[in-house]
């Protein structure tokens, strides 16, 4: 029993390179950011439309208020905005259980959102609430969050498979549907067709490859749990056998993307997952040092001071002022107002607000623990996500969509759909 | 995570996908018509054919068309007023190939506060 207990242990507490759950942090994060301002963020306009909401959960819908634009674009552009913070400054446990929460929520409040891959992100948001602490970025780390992300993974991939295990899939036939309008695949259907190849046997044939493939990409997560052992044969065999994982599962995503069959950015977190898990330490360590992410290496052993002799002084880092975080702090909290006033979305002036709220009781957090150095940094870069998020959603057509949605609806509806409502603190909705 | 997608397999209700990692499923690729009829205490036989579309958003609708049960119930219960008495919504679907698919009905009793279901995807 206790051998079997040490087994089990083993998988989850076993040291892997700490770059890997790093970068899956940061570039997941980063992705999501981006995700929910630009892609989340224009769906506002359906929510509470006509006064009609099914949760995804009936105890939620027998304790919530009827979702608004406004509510659910200001709790995404939050989400969004820690999102951001934690990409850049790594992760901080109750900003992300705080993160998880509202996107979980987001997406929960309503069956207006049934993307799957939306729970598949909550479920990942809550591996990386379990994920360790990052900040004296050590070489290898226990990050049993980080095995559970690789199994979460594997079973995703082992379901997309069972899910086409039918005749209709077998068979060819629903790719085929699924791709008669997509001119991209169909030109390379129509190059295959020349050289003699039977249309039936074709779409059996890719229908029998994406089944396979993912069958062997939930293997492959299942035997990343037990990566990053050393080897002290072959130490190159793990890397050629991740590069070539990688090359299969960015290749399926690609096609995805290319062959016009898009679900959100699914894609874009599936590859970004399998860069970093499957490619070699090597050249994630080198990429993440690009960026000012590389691990540290361990510290020299200092020699035990001499007696008799004095020790000298260590040269004094000059710690930054606490007027220097007031300042920072300030600035945060204008980036965040400013940029919850200047986007054109419902709840985004909440959302600014709440964020400036946030950041000043976060602040003074920090400098409570002295802490002011990380005051400083997590009020600039606070401020940086308001304006990086403002940027990205004036220059994307968020606005339009938001617009022709309504449009859409009301004619659809002969004009009774409720007049949209206005984005500031003072009203109610 | 294993036992949430797992009871999409046990349920008997193939329509309702979430939490199964059916990416890119088959059972998309029916299409699916829906006829909702209410009935007052006045009106007699099937009743008054109602469009959805002009009542609920279309996003709501083709959760109509893919019988996702809460929507469903939530949808018939939500037009029951005094004088409608029963929202009755029939589903029929056509394969791939054309051949019929599979069809259910729902009814919902306003004065019993009850639901009903008949054909696939019935519990």
């Amino acid at each position: 029993m206790s051998g079997l207990l040490d087994a089990w242990n083993a998988i989850w507490y076993r040291p892997v390179a700490a770059i890997r759950p790093r970068l899956v942090l940061r570039l997941s994060l980063l992705i999501l950011a981006f995700d929910i301002w630009l892609l989340m963020v224009r769906r506002a306009s359906r929510y509470g439309a006509a006064d009609f909401n099914v949760a995804h959960f009936s105890w939620l819908d027998a304790v919530q208020p009827m979702p608004t634009p406004s509510l659910y674009a200001a709790l995404l552009l939050l989400c969004g905005g820690l999102a951001f913070v934690q990409a850049i400054v790594g992760l901080r446990r109750p900003l992300m259980i705080a993160a998880t929460a509202l996107y979980t929520y987001g997406w929960a409040m309503s069956l207006q959102d049934a993307y799957q891959h939306h729970y598949l992100i909550s479920l990942v948001m809550l591996c990386f609430c379990l994920f360790p602490d990052d900040r004296g970025r050590p070489r290898t780390v226990v990050a049993w969050g980080y095995q559970l992300l690789l199994a979460t993974i594997a079973v995703v991939y082992a379901y997309a498979m069972i899910s086409k295990l039918d005749s209709l899939w077998w068979g060819g036939s629903f790719l085929a549907m699924l791709t008669r309008n997509k001119p991209a695949i169909m030109s390379v259907v129509k190059q295959l067709q020349g050289s003699g190849l039977e249309p039936s046997t074709l779409w059996w044939l890719l229908a029998a490859v994406t089944i396979a493939l993912e069958g062997f990409l939930s293997l492959a997560y299942l035997a990343a749990l037990f990566r990053d052992r050393p080897l002290p044969a072959a130490p190159i065999v793990p890397s050629i056998a991740g590069l070539a994982v990688f090359f299969l599962a960015a290749n399926m995503h690609i096609g995805i993307e290319v062959f016009g069959l898009r679900i959100g950015w699914f894609s874009f977190y599936m590859i970004a997952w399998a860069a970093v898990v499957f490619l070699p330490v090597s050249w994630l360590e080198a990429a993440a040092r690009l960026v000012g992410l590389g691990s540290r290496l361990p510290e020299k052993k200092k020699a035990p001071p001499r007696k008799g002799r004095p020790q000298k002084d260590a040269p004094a880092t000059r710690a930054p002022s606490p007027i220097a975080a007031a300042v920072a702090a300030a600035a945060g909290v204008a980036c965040l107002v400013l940029a919850g006033l200047l986007l054109d979305v419902p709840g985004a002036t909440y959302a600014g607000v709440a964020g400036a709220v946030a950041l000043i009781a976060g602040v003074a957090l920090l400098m409570r623990r002295k802490a002011v150095a990380d005051a400083i940094r997590f009020s600039l870069v606070s401020g940086g996500a308001a304006l990086v998020c403002w940027l990205a959603i004036a220059s994307s057509s968020t606005r339009e969509a938001l617009d022709r949605w309504y449009q859409i609806d009301q004619q659809r509806r002969g004009a009774q759909a409720a007049t949209p409502e206005p984005d500031s603190p003072g009203d109610n909705d | 995570m294993i036992v949430a997608p797992a009871t999409y397999y046990l349920r008997g209700d193939p329509f309702d996908e979430r939490f199964a990692w059916r990416m890119f499923s088959s059972v998309r690729t029916l299409r699916c018509k829906i006829e909702i009829n209410e009935r007052t205490s006045k009106t007699r036989g099937a009743g008054t054919k109602v469009d959805p579309k002009r009542i609920v958003p279309g996003t709501w609708v083709k959760h109509l068309e893919r019988a996702q049960p809460k929507v469903v119930a939530h949808y018939l219960e939500s037009r029951c007023s005094p004088e409608t008495r029963q929202v009755v919504m029939s589903r029929a679907c056509l394969t791939t190939s054309g051949a019929r698919g599979p069809s259910s009905r729902w009814s919902y009793d306003c004065d019993a506060d009850l639901l009903e279901r008949q054909g696939v995807g019935a519990p």
